[in-house]
């Protein structure tokens, strides 16, 4: 009989803590199509409805770029998203595959140095 | 057995019959490229439907934006049936994404084409800088269709 409250704990908190690892700032990929090159960070936190998790500005000599971070769910899982701002506009977005992926090599070096630092946000 | 397959293939053909646009396919979309012919590009397209469309203008040039939903799989969904029996049925469910292609104009060349995200974000400053105005007309356009219909 004293196993009952147990059991009952475990089925009650179960769905719970799966509900928890749901939670939190994510954004969702149904937004992603209302970016548009050339946006100001507040612009974009307008569009996805919420800033980002962290940011980290990136130094590469020529060029000062800025790196944001988000969490992307992408219905199955929630993975890092990285938005890069040039001059305070949006230059290009995606994930890390992504950046590596398009031409200018200057926006993966960047996100790619970035990467540490926004590390611990994206965690949390 | 046999009346109970009849009901289900009755059912699947039904629900068949209540699609009423068609999608673009992959295989379809993976023939395409830059110096695909205006006349070939529509014989590609074939009887897919467009979903929305609008004449973009910028600066001096001109553009033809067409939207359509692309069929990238399938999920299955169970449903039960009762005729006046009562039987599970799986049906396919198409999974589609918003799909966009853009033409210069008047000549109709193939400029680009791929999901809004995907445009919008394009290495080429030509594509890239005219999607804020093709995803607001053909947002506009796609409304005053549903309104009409």
């Amino acid at each position: 009989m004293k196993r009952r409250p147990l059991v009952f704990a475990a089925f009650a908190l179960g769905p719970m803590a799966l509900l928890a690892g749901c939670a939190g700032p994510q954004i969702f990929h149904g937004q992603l199509s209302s970016l548009d090159k050339g946006l100001s960070p507040a612009d974009v936190e307008s569009r996805l409805r919420q800033p980002p998790l962290a940011s980290s500005p990136v130094d590469l000599g020529h060029r000062r770029l800025d790196v944001h971070a988000y969490r992307l769910n992408n219905g199955l899982q929630v993975d890092p998203y990285y938005l890069v701002y040039e001059g305070s506009q949006l230059v290009y977005w995606g994930y890390l595959s992504e950046f590596r992926r398009q031409p200018d090599r200057d926006l993966a070096e960047a996100v790619g140095r970035a990467q540490g630092p926004l590390q611990a946000a994206l965690r949390k | 057995m046999f009346a109970r397959g009849l009901q289900v293939l009755f059912v699947s053909v039904f629900l068949a019959g209540c699609a009423s646009t068609v999608p673009l396919y992959r295989g379809q979309v993976d023939t395409l490229a830059r110096d695909t012919r205006p006349a070939e590009l529509e014989q590609i397209l074939g009887e897919a439907t467009a979903f929305a469309q609008a004449d973009v203008q910028m600066g001096e040039r001109r553009y033809l934006a067409r939207r359509y939903q692309l069929q990238t799989g399938t999920r299955q969904e169970m449903s039960v049936v009762c005729t006046p029996t009562c039987i599970p049925i799986s049906i396919a469910v198409p999974v589609l994404v918003e799909y966009v292609l853009i033409q210069r104009q008047p000549g109709g060349e193939l400029l680009a084409w791929g999901t809004p995200e995907e445009l919008s974000k394009d290495a080429d400053t030509e594509v890239s800088s005219i999607m804020p105005m093709v995803k607001q007309r053909l947002e506009a356009n796609a409304k005053d269709a549903a309104k009409k219909s």
